[in-house]
């Protein structure tokens, strides 16, 4: 043993440089100082010594230790393989994808979308052919000047009114007369018998006609 | 290391083959079971392979992937301590295997025989950083980076490695206790 150990000191500086003395890792300045030091320190010089020796015994260790299983670069190179297979899949997939987006492709496809979104718009603001047509004004009426009697009561007038289908729209004019307007919900051949009976003599009315 | 960059699977191949029992060693510092230290020396260069366009060539190739080895090593070490019928690593740095015989160092051989069994007694710290020092001869500087401490404790921490592996070799076997 060293005289280190003998007095449980710290070991000298050179000391802890020997195994890099000895495998030629020191710069020139730190391998100087380390001879220097040799020269006057005799447990150095014995530590370098057993430094030497337990270096040989290390590499003698590690170059019998076991060697590798016969298996075990096989086992390397498989999973390599299969890790390249996969990374080769990779790069196909985003080689499309690049291929896809590159510039070549980018004008067509954005005149592709602009004449997509023209379609759609036009769709949506053209009126389509199987729709019908409507305005604001409901279907056409047909409109009646009609002149009651004098002597009708006011609730016959009303009867008359409902069993014709009819509202007012105007009137009483100059000449006593109101402007109707039919629904359409009475059948025309029972809207006819109906205005003849009430110009009878017993009727309510005293004359009817039409409204170009 | 340019070449495996650029997916040259031979020249992979070759670099495989300088570092497959080194790496194997260098993990069965921090792991008894050889089956482990076998799976640190696959997902070791399988992040070589992966990973080597990463490689900066500011420090040496060894450095570099013994620093890969040292992470899944210790990954690995951390699974198998975490296994309640294994013995965990610190504690088997402790315990002493085989006896060597006494060896009076200067100027005899110390067998590798011998030294393989007395690193046994040695903490996975202590025979990691004896294999970086003394088999892989990195500087001191390069195992500090490796290692992630100060220069000067990887001078010290060899130092007493050294002596602790010189401690366990003077060591009487038992049957020169007994005489």
């Amino acid at each position: 043993m060293t005289e280190h150990r003998e007095r449980n000191s710290a070991p000298h500086e050179a000391a802890l440089l020997l195994p890099w003395y000895l495998n030629g890792a020191l710069s020139e300045e730190e391998r100087r100082t380390v001879d220097l030091h040799l020269a006057e320190c005799e447990a150095c010089r014995r530590e370098l010594g057993e430094v030497q020796v337990l270096r040989g015994g290390l590499r003698e260790a590690y170059e019998h230790a076991e060697a590798p299983s016969a298996n075990l670069r096989r086992a390397v190179m498989t999973r390599l393989a299969g890790r390249a297979a996969r990374a080769t899949l990779l790069e196909r997939i985003a080689g499309s994808a690049r291929e896809l987006l590159q510039p070549k492709w980018a004008p067509s496809l954005l005149v592709l979308l602009l004449v997509a979104q023209f379609g759609a718009l036009t769709w949506l603001l053209l009126p389509h052919a199987a729709q019908p047509i409507t305005r604001g004004l409901g279907p056409a009426h047909l409109r009646l000047h009609i002149v009651f009697r004098p002597s009708a009561p006011e609730s016959s007038v009303q009867q008359a009114l409902r069993d014709l289908g009819a509202r007012i729209v105007d009137g009483p004019d100059s000449a006593g007369g109101w402007i109707i307007e039919l629904s359409g919900a009475v059948p025309a051949p029972q809207l006819a018998r109906r205005l003849r009976e009430l110009q009878e003599p017993s009727g309510n009315v005293e004359r009817v006609e039409p409204i170009p | 290391m340019a070449a495996v960059a650029g997916g040259d699977r031979g020249c992979f191949e070759r670099l495989y083959a300088l570092y497959e029992r080194r790496v194997l060693q260098y993990a069965r510092s921090f792991l008894r079971d050889r089956a482990t230290a076998e799976e640190v020396v696959i997902d070791t260069m399988l992040s070589v392979w992966e990973s080597a366009s990463r490689f900066q060539g500011t420090a040496r190739v060894s450095t570099w992937i013994f620093g890969i080895a040292r992470h899944k090593a210790l990954d690995a070490a951390r699974r198998v301590a975490r296994s309640a019928d294994i013995v965990p690593l610190d504690e088997a740095g402790a315990v002493p295997a085989a006896e060597p015989g006494p060896e009076v160092l200067a100027g005899q051989v110390v067998t590798g025989r011998l030294v393989q069994a007395a690193l046994e007694c040695l903490s996975p710290e202590q025979r990691e950083i004896l294999w970086l020092a003394f088999y892989e001869d990195l500087p001191y500087s390069e195992i500090a980076s490796l290692l992630g401490i100060p220069v000067n404790t990887v001078k010290t921490r060899v130092f007493y490695a050294k002596q602790k592996l010189q401690g366990v070799l003077m060591r009487p076997t038992p049957m020169e206790r007994v005489s």
